[in-house]
């Protein structure tokens, strides 16, 4: 009646087997977990790119990957807002503790290239 | 090895692991009624399947996923009272599976209810075990053996493991610059609106150093609690009291992994028998009463 069942040793085994080789891999095999959460360091500054689209007569932008090509992202603009004239890049960096009171100081904008059906065109 | 065996195997009050099961059931009927799946599932997030929901070619109907979160919450409240626990148990559980691997596929993996599932599944594993007192059902009586002892140390372990791991990640990554560098005021900096906690301690380096020492200390020392049972008194409070400032610095909700810890480390019957003798009436004393 109060012995532990059969089965018990060989899951226990198994079981803790697996939250140790999840976390050891790394593996993230939800709802084990390799653990790893904000175990990087990070850094200053944080920074990602943006696309602006002039849409309409108003100005879209979203978020893009670094390094994009022009192309693709011409074809992308052009299915998402209709026939687009040129999509700006910009690289868009925010310095962490650079703060106005309570709020994050507006972050550095530079544009990248500017993408048309010509090409690509640096800043001047 | 075979020390360890012993500890885990080692026989327990039947209560103890009862109270863990009710509490783990309780958890997850709340934490299934804290998200609306169905919205999730309307939103027509892109489905990218984590893991098990591979099984699903897309994400489930927002139909699907109301119907699941009201069984999930039945099946976990029926398996609280431990009712017909060999299928309410499993039935709860998998609801829980199912949708938080919707929330898993949306982009982001979440690790907060991981240690709660984990619990559960070696509660799901124990079986009848569970629902032998206090239990619907359940004779009145008192049982002890080992097998009420292996899930409860079981769920201790794994709990012990995953802080264990959070500090090892650190380490290894990081290093000690995790403590003695900005990385901590950059964490609480990055956030969209950090609130008055967060920028308190981040304008302070000082004191972002001694939460992150705090924090890493703690992580690090956990497993202790599985060798010094006194040091639960200091180590339980501790991470209560970190996940808690985690809230409220970073607006992360891991309750549903600080109350896991509760259920599992709490000695239920000595809490319960010490309620009982506080709320027992007091015998009039028969000198004073003639």
């Amino acid at each position: 009646m109060g012995a532990a069942p059969r089965y018990a040793r060989p899951f226990v085994a198994v079981f803790v087997g697996l939250v140790v080789a999840c976390a050891l891999a790394p593996l993230n095999l939800w709802p084990f977990s390799n653990w790893e959460l904000f175990s990087r360091l990070r850094g200053p500054v944080v920074s990602h790119w943006e696309a602006v689209v002039q849409h309409d007569g108003r100005v879209v932008d979203y978020a893009v990957g670094p390094h994009t090509a022009c192309g693709p992202l011409l074809r992308k603009a052009a299915a998402r807002f209709g026939p687009a004239t040129g999509v700006r890049i910009y690289q868009i960096e925010r310095l962490l503790s650079d703060r106005v009171g309570a709020h994050a100081a507006p972050p550095y904008r530079a544009l990248v290239v500017t993408c048309t059906a010509k090409g690509a065109r640096a800043p001047s | 090895m075979r020390r360890a065996e012993r500890w885990v195997f080692g026989p327990e009050d039947a209560r103890r692991l009862a109270g863990v099961r009710i509490g783990l059931c309780l958890l997850l009927a709340y934490r299934l009624s804290a998200h609306d799946y169905d919205v999730l599932a309307a939103r027509h997030v892109r489905f990218l399947p984590h893991f098990y929901m591979d099984l699903f070619a897309h994400m489930p109907s927002p139909d699907l996923a109301s119907w699941l979160q009201g069984l999930g919450i039945a099946a976990a409240l029926a398996a609280g009272l431990g009712f017909a626990l060999r299928i309410t148990l499993p039935v709860a559980f998998v609801c829980g599976l199912i949708l938080n691997g919707m929330l898993n596929s949306a982009g982001r993996v979440m690790v907060r209810d991981a240690l709660l599932m984990l619990c559960l599944a070696v509660i799901v594993a124990a079986g009848r075990a569970a629902a032998d007192v206090w239990a619907v059902r359940a004779p009145n009586r008192t049982a002890f053996g080992e097998r009420y002892g292996w899930p409860v140390r079981t769920a201790m372990v794994v709990i012990a493991l995953a802080y264990f791991f959070a500090a090892l990640q650190k380490w290894h990554y990081s290093g000690f610059a995790w403590v003695t560098s900005d990385n901590l005021r950059w964490i609480l900096y990055s956030q969209r609106h950090p609130d008055g906690l967060a920028l308190f301690i981040a304008d302070r380096p000082l004191l972002a150093h001694l939460f992150a020492a705090g924090a890493l200390l703690l992580e690090t020392c956990f497993a202790l609690v599985l060798f010094v049972p006194r040091l639960r008194w200091l180590i339980i409070p501790a991470v209560v009291a970190m996940h808690v400032a985690i809230r409220i610095a970073l607006g992360l909700d891991y309750s549903a992994q600080w109350l896991t810890v509760v259920i599992v480390f709490v000695n239920w019957p000595v809490v319960v028998d010490w309620a009982r003798r506080r709320l027992a009436p007091i015998p009039a004393q028969e000198g004073i009463a003639h």
